[in-house]
């Protein structure tokens, strides 16, 4: 459904491995600039919006370009993947009650920038990331790679804690996009998985 | 009869099998193992949280019961009722409105002693005012909360040790890693405390009262302990490590006869470390609790850091490194360019760097930095750049559109430990806490004017003694020079008398041997 063309001036003119190192360097870049941003009185759902908004921009500058194919098999691997990641988190809260997820009103401005985010860290992650990274070093490290770039990006956000929690998540997402083909089937994982928080 | 088009999986060659089963292997295996890890992180904590746990989340300012000025007011407040069935203790999850709430109590089915007939748990959560008993080695952090949970509104509720009751606090912006503590039997006593998101801390408890997050004076145990993970500074140090690096392996690869001399090279990486100390370790940990430790921090910064960054010649290294054409079309035109001439003039390098402290400390932006991240990065950014700016042509081993002669750079940097001194005296001096942020924060270790005088001390002192250390490099730079120097003149000496000796015109023009020009500085 979606693959990483090479019109783009970046992956055109650079090797895999240098083009993972500088995708990986606007991501930290993007990452930094939002983390700062949570710590002001900003909007929350201007600075989900805004970090969705760059991350797509980097993918797009990388070279991914939304392309013809079948949908139907990266969202049902997506949904079977949101399936097992909330049921996980389901079964979990039978322990007892948890932290619950501090959103902001109204539910669709909140769902609007969840989804965008989610959608755009998959298509950079698991899209320009990992096709640079399968290009330079093979399948199994560009699982790893963006799986550890997953779990790292989220701890400015949620603290050194939620670090394998995320690598787990990045596991599942990585073995979704290998099973998918593209970045299709983790964005519906991802998005689908973020959007359940608000009910759980 | 056209024959029958086959699945497109029955052309597959062989290989093509091969590799798709692969494949199918390798993403089963990430998804299982990623299942796993997942429930490990779920299951194993004190409590769950959602599953991803990311998007978009609340950030609201913290409500301070006593705000002092631009501090929000008004915290909220929680109360509920839970009937009790069967005879056993109801589960619960009450919070305060704020996003994320600034506390919160669980509790899970059963998890309480109820007495005998009880039919009803009451829940409340409000903020209250400080005990008159401040934590002794430490410091409050935002409000005090008064938990209670009792049955049927009259007898206080417990619960025993293997229960899962849970409470969480919020840290206030500028609070980092503090421990959730309990005001009982007149003191105040730690709690087992685990970090559940970025700024939320939670605690196991058998009981309830008056809880709070305190955060603990400094002591030697802490220097490790304290240590952050911050990826906003340590990936850009990091980065610019590896850039370094590889600059030097592909300059000494290239060029084994003239190497970039080792020194240079721990001078740049002890230059970062010490950026990572200032902002990371706990220098950078009590940067908003103690102006003595911030008055560090800034030290570390611009009397260290900086000029260990410029020892390390990062200029030489990247026109060393790089291709011709960057070096001739990119670098070598913006080292000339009216920019870098204006603002790499020692003269504009005093100004900005002394003018930075002044305005700093004596403006609203230092108040600023303490209450807002952005601003403070902001700062240490200004900082670090005016000090960079200041010791490239002081230390002089970079090339410079200015160069000075060493006894103007050590006048030069004379000057500015004498503004430095005024500054330190200046802070000392005040008789009144200069920065509301710190004069509110009640520690109950030292006084607000005390730290304040130590930051003063600290200034003066150490400030000095960074101009010392680096003026003596300097000198010891003047003195390699005037050796070399002499050498020189020597040598030419030598020639001209040899010359005279063998009948040659004792008029004849000398040049000095370029070669040992060069080596002066290396």
């Amino acid at each position: 459904m979606i693959h990483v063309s090479t019109s783009s001036a970046l992956a055109r003119r650079s090797t895999p491995a240098g083009r993972a190192m500088v995708i990986g360097a606007a991501l930290a870049g993007v990452v930094w600039l939002r983390a700062a941003l949570v710590d002001t009185s900003m909007d929350a759902v201007a600075v989900g919006i805004a970090f969705g908004v760059a991350l797509f921009a980097i993918s797009v500058a990388a070279g991914w370009r939304p392309a013809p194919g079948g949908a139907i098999r990266p969202v049902v691997i997506g949904l079977a993947g949101a399936a097992a990641l909330v049921g996980l988190s389901w079964v979990a809260r039978l322990q007892g009650p948890a932290v619950p997820l501090a959103v902001p009103a109204p539910f669709w401005a909140w769902a609007t920038a969840t989804a965008l985010a989610a959608a755009s860290e998959e298509i950079l992650l698991r899209g320009v990331l990992f096709d640079a990274c399968e290009g330079a070093w093979g399948l199994p490290v560009a699982v790893g790679v963006t799986s550890v770039a997953f779990a790292l990006m989220h701890v400015p956000t949620y603290g050194l804690p939620a670090f394998p929690l995320d690598l787990g998540v990045g596991l599942v997402l990585g073995g979704l996009r290998v099973l998918g083909g593209g970045p299709g089937a983790p964005a519906v994982a991802h998005v689908a998985a973020d959007l359940a928080a608000w009910f759980l | 009869m056209t024959p029958r088009r086959r699945a497109p999986w029955a052309r597959r060659t062989r290989d093509q099998h091969a590799r798709a089963s692969r494949e199918t292997w390798l993403a089963a295996g990430a998804i299982v193992a990623g299942l796993l890890l997942a429930a490990w992180a779920q299951l194993g904590g004190p409590l769950a949280g959602p599953p991803l746990y990311d998007g978009v989340v609340a950030n609201d300012a913290y409500r301070y019961l006593t705000p002092s000025p631009g501090e929000h007011g008004q915290p909220g407040q929680a109360a509920e009722v839970v009937a009790v069935v069967a005879g056993r203790s109801p589960g619960f999850a009450v919070a305060t409105i704020e996003q994320p709430p600034q506390a919160q109590v669980f509790a899970a089915p059963g998890a309480l002693e109820l007495p005998p007939g009880a039919a009803e748990v009451r829940v409340s959560i409000r903020a209250v005012a400080v005990p008159g008993t401040l934590p002794a080695n430490g410091q409050v952090v935002g409000n005090v909360y008064a938990i209670a949970v009792t049955a049927d509104g009259a007898t206080p509720l417990s619960a025993p040790s293997s229960a899962r009751v849970t409470v969480i606090l919020r840290e206030p912006a500028g609070a980092a890693d503090a421990r959730v503590e309990r005001f009982a039997g007149g003191t105040w006593q730690p709690l087992t405390t685990y970090a559940e998101a970025q700024s939320l801390r939670l605690a196991l408890v058998t009981g309830f009262g008056e809880f709070a997050l305190v955060v603990g004076a400094p002591g030697p145990a802490d220097v490790w302990q304290d240590w952050s993970f911050e990826p906003t500074v340590q990936l850009p140090l990091l980065a610019l490590a590896l850039l370094y690096l590889g600059a030097v392996r592909g300059i000494n690869r290239r060029h084994p006869a003239n190497r970039v001399p080792a020194r240079r090279v721990a001078a740049f990486l002890a230059g970062l470390a010490t950026i990572e100390v200032a902002l990371d370790g706990i220098v950078g940990h009590y940067d908003a609790t103690l102006f003595s430790d911030h008055m560090v921090q800034h030290l570390l910064l611009m009397m260290l850091a900086a000029p260990l960054l410029t020892l390390g010649t990062p200029i030489t290294v990247a026109l060393r490194a790089v291709s011709p054409p960057v070096r001739t079309r990119l670098l070598l035109p913006a080292l000339r360019s009216r920019a870098i001439v204006v603002l790499s003039h020692p003269l504009v390098g005093f100004v900005l760097f002394a003018g930075a402290l002044w305005v700093s400390h004596f403006s609203a932006v230092y108040e600023l930095s303490l209450e807002n991240n952005v601003v403070h990065y902001l700062e240490h950014a200004v900082f670090l750049t005016v000090a960079l700016l200041f010791w490239w042509p002081m230390v002089g081993r970079d090339p410079s559109p200015w160069r000075l002669p060493y006894p103007v750079r050590l006048v030069v940097m004379l000057l500015q430990m004498v503004q430095g001194t005024f500054l330190g005296v200046a802070i000392m001096g005040a008789s009144a806490p200069l920065y509301a942020h710190y004069a509110g924060l009640h520690l109950g270790y030292i006084t607000p004017l005390a730290d304040q005088q130590a930051a003063g001390a600290i200034m003066w002192v150490g400030g000095g003694a960074s101009f010392l250390l680096w003026g003596g490099l300097v000198f010891a730079d003047w003195m390699r020079a005037e050796e070399a120097e002499g050498v020189l003149v020597d040598a030419r000496l030598d020639r001209e008398q040899r010359r005279r000796e063998a009948g040659a015109g004792p008029n004849r023009p000398e040049t000095g041997d370029p070669a040992q020009i060069q080596g002066v500085d290396q």
